[in-house]
């Protein structure tokens, strides 16, 4: 299926390569953020089926931006962005209600699937 | 208008205007209503009222449904007023299926769960009930709504027949039989009791589970190269628990949370559910880390109860509870945190229960069980409440270099001193203290000692000093905090509050210096300008202030210019149980706590007057002001000829709280669980501090006064 996704992640290589990897699975990227604040304000102005949220960003941080979303809308399906030694930060993320999340570096089935996986949920 | 509103919305305009100006029509045509005596109308626009300001606050989205149920009460608002216009009256219009329709859209909301949902440590029940009507055909339509209505005030409607609507609108034949799956606590004799007093109902059948569940053991194994493994064990656990009713987990919930799994990469999960073991193995699958799904189906009870049991075991070895340290030659024994807290859980529990079976007990026998029950269960509750005691002392030293620490950093000197006895305190109440103490003592340092350049100017020490001083009196603990400082410049806290628009100029003008101080409690006056990292939890005093008022403590503060500033915080050694009386209102009760109140009352609704805002009446020769409950917690439901109440003294002034009944004074334990709180009609915020349970069985939401005074007016710093 088709969904809109928001890229949020601070580095701009992130970002390119999320984008590669949504467009070639069939996804359209419909905006990016590089902070949290930013993420916040695109995804009230966008309203995207999915949004993938860097845990670490300058000007809020994931975990932030992630209760802030929810506020807004408390079905967002949130994806979270993560290295391999936050584990922790993820568990208080996926309390806090993100849906999913996916490790750097990216693998690209890997990504899909789990985007895939978090888009078959119905809303909260 | 309404016409515009749906245009509006079908282009996906911003209907935000158009709905403000909605708002005050309906608000208009409301107070006109009720002044008018036209109770449908009443009824009619506050609803109107009611849905298009959830829509404003954006807790409502304008879906169809919405759109529909909007125009309903438009125009049957429109009916009322022809008919007013023609024949002087009201004429007969039924608001109930529109009413039903928007309770129902109130529901699916955001935060509209039911006061019932999730109050047991493993979740409420899901039962199938099933209802049969007698057999006329015109009358089931109105038969189903009442049905339906009630059903919604047990518990969370799961699943609806798909007809409903049809049905109850007239557009559909209907059928005798109808099949609601319904999500509650309540059980399932009381479900069948309740039904069966709804008009026309024939019968009612009331199943467990969802029908045809049964017990899998699912048991998962994660890649041994997945990263990030707990992580992953707790989504998968989620999408378990959208299927079914999780019996057990190994390890369990929290331990996986701390990245315990077994061997390392897997855990097991006993749930009940009526899916298919394919869907369940399907649902965990579509997580990649996934390497294995074992699942096995129709397990024995006993099976169930052996495997529950071993998990138990486990944990228990893992040290989930005790790690014994005899080492160092010590008698005592060191005990996690979170144990003594579902320590304190469960004697709460049984308290519930204890009363239940004072209640109950009608047998001579049961009478002296009760009793025994009473006996021991007081020793039980002060052994636990005895091993939860904290040195305070202990709790405040570790603050003092971090304090002086900031001080150095600020350019400043300053010395922080502890003083007075060492007293020992519940655990929860220092958690609270704790963080009291440390705003303020951030405060001291920040604001109120001054740079040692200014302080030498004036004349004082260069180092100034923080005294904690810790005082035990017989009921409670007093901890004051004084530091030598600049002292608080009340003509800036009044400026400040009414800056942010908390009080008007001239009220700002008449305070009297205390008045002023308790200023400062108010919400939104914070120094901070700007929003700072720990903004999440709301800064500046008022978080203080709540978090004290949470375990009935009290805080003040006294202040000289030039001198310095003492904060004094009190609280009870323990987390006390409370009082509350049961306030009646439309059938439904409400626990309202009883410090505060200093008498009942009883008062003819006539004798009660409207003005401006709130009520006026006159009690003992003396006039008071009022408030009606049913305005804040059910405004569908109307006062009758005679109200009941108390009288609540809020400090400034004494307010009556009424409703339709007092049904007596219990004991009762609150558990502050915002997330389940029926929505209350008050924008910005609930007028509910918790949730409580009286007789094991009936489930009562509890009204904290002091948040429905502040609601209609009476807030901190102003006059009634």
């Amino acid at each position: 299926m088709m969904a809109r996704v928001l890229i949020a992640d601070d580095a701009l290589f992130a970002r390119i390569l999320l984008r590669k990897i949504f467009t070639d699975g069939g996804h359209e990227v419909i905006g990016e953020a590089s902070t949290g604040r930013e993420a916040v304000e695109k995804y009230a102005e966008l309203r995207p089926d999915v949004v993938t949220l860097d845990i670490i960003m300058p000007d809020m941080d994931g975990i932030e931006a992630l209760r802030k979303i929810k506020e807004i809308d408390p079905n967002a399906r949130v994806v979270m962005i993560t290295s391999v030694d936050s584990e922790k930060k993820v568990v208080e993320c996926i309390e806090a209600g993100a849906l999913g999340y996916i490790i750097k570096p990216f693998e690209p089935s890997q990504v899909l699937s789990e985007i895939n996986r978090v888009l078959s949920k119905r809303s909260a | 208008m309404m016409r515009e509103l749906r245009e509006g919305v079908t282009s996906g305009e911003d209907v935000g205007a158009v709905i403000e100006g909605m708002l005050r029509q309906a608000h208009t045509i409301k107070g006109l209503a009720s002044l008018a005596g036209f109770s449908t109308l009443n009824k009619a626009a506050h609803w109107l009222e009611t849905l298009l300001g959830m829509a404003a606050d954006g807790r409502l989205e304008p879906t169809g449904d919405f759109l529909d149920v909007l125009e309903g009460f438009v125009a049957i608002i429109g009916d009322i007023l022809r008919s007013i216009e023609t024949s002087g009256n009201e004429g007969k219009t039924n608001l109930n299926y529109l009413v039903t329709r928007a309770t129902l859209l109130l529901k699916r909301s955001r935060g509209g769960r039911s006061v019932f949902s999730s109050l047991r440590g493993e979740g409420p029940r899901v039962y199938l009930v099933t209802v049969t009507f007698d057999r006329v055909k015109d009358k089931i339509p109105s038969w189903l709504f009442s049905v339906v209505s009630r059903l919604q005030s047990l518990g969370e409607i799961v699943e609806l027949p798909e007809d409903v609507d049809e049905i109850m609108d007239g557009s559909k034949e209907p059928r005798e039989t109808f099949e609601f799956k319904v999500r509650t606590t309540i059980d399932p004799v009381r479900i069948r009791d309740l039904l069966l007093g709804s008009d026309g109902v024939r019968n009612v059948e009331v199943t467990e589970g969802e029908g045809k569940g049964k017990v899998l053991l699912v048991r998962v194994y994660l890649k041994e190269e997945a990263p990030l493994k707990a992580a992953r064990a707790l989504l998968i656990l989620d999408d378990i628990k959208e299927l079914g009713r999780i019996v057990s987990v190994n390890p369990p919930e929290g331990d996986i949370k701390s990245g315990i799994l077994l061997d390392g990469r897997a855990f097991e999960v006993l749930v009940e559910t009526s899916e298919e073991p394919r869907k369940v193995e399907e649902t965990i699958r579509a997580h990649v880390e996934v390497e294995k799904v074992e699942i096995m189906e129709d397990l024995e009870p006993g099976e169930v109860k052996a495997r529950v049991e071993r998990g138990l075991k486990e944990g228990e070895l893992q040290g989930k509870h005790l790690t014994i340290a005899p080492s160092k030659g010590e008698d005592s024994i060191r005990v996690k945190p979170e144990a003594l807290d579902r320590l304190l859980s469960a004697i709460e529990d049984l308290m519930v229960i204890r009363d239940w079976l004072r209640e109950v007990a009608d047998s001579r026998e049961l009478k002296e069980i009760s009793s025994k029950l009473d006996e021991s269960f007081s020793k039980l509750r002060t052994t636990v409440l005895g091993m939860r005691m904290v040195s305070l002392r202990e709790t405040v030293e570790p603050l003092i270099p971090a304090v002086e620490r900031l001080a150095e950093d600020l350019g400043k000197e300053v010395e922080v001193v502890v003083e007075g006895e060492d007293v020992k305190v519940d655990r929860g109440v220092v958690g609270v203290l704790l963080e009291a103490l440390v705003h303020i003592l951030k405060n001291a340092v920040v604001h109120g000692i001054e740079l040692p350049e200014e302080r030498i100017r004036k004349g004082k020490p260069r180092r100034g000093v923080v005294r904690i001083a810790i005082s035990q009196h017989h009921d409670h603990v007093e901890v004051s905090v004084s530091d030598d400082g600049r002292g608080i410049d009340l003509e800036r806290i009044k400026e400040r509050a009414v800056e942010r628009g908390l009080v008007t100029p001239e009220v700002a003008e008449r305070l009297s210096e205390k008045e002023a101080l308790n200023l400062l409690f108010l919400p939104g006056m914070s120094s901070e300008r700007v929003v700072s990292e720990n903004a999440g939890r709301g800064i500046g005093l008022n978080v203080v202030w709540e978090a004290v008022r949470s375990v009935h403590g009290s805080i003040t503060v006294d202040t000289e210019r030039e001198v310095g500033t003492t904060f004094t915080i009190r609280v009870p050694f323990e987390m006390s149980v409370l009082f509350a009386y049961l306030l009646n209102v439309g059938g439904n009760l409400y626990a309202l706590p009883s410090p505060g109140v200093v008498g009942e009352v009883e008062v003819e609704r006539a004798l009660v007057r409207k003005v401006g805002n709130g009520y006026l009446t006159v009690v003992g020769g003396e006039v008071l002001p009022a408030l009606m409950l049913h305005d804040l917690v059910d405004f569908t439901a109307f006062p009758g000829e005679r109200l009941a109440g108390v009288i609540f003294d809020a400090g400034k002034a004494r307010v009556l709280i009424l409703a339709d009944g007092v049904e007596g004074k219990r004991e009762i334990v609150v558990r502050p669980l915002r997330k389940v709180l029926p929505p209350s009609f008050v924008r910005g915020g609930t007028i509910y501090s918790g949730v409580a349970l009286l007789g094991g069985r009936q489930v009562v939401p509890v009204v904290d006064p002091l948040k429905i005074l502040e609601v209609l007016g009476y807030g901190l710093g102003e006059e009634p």
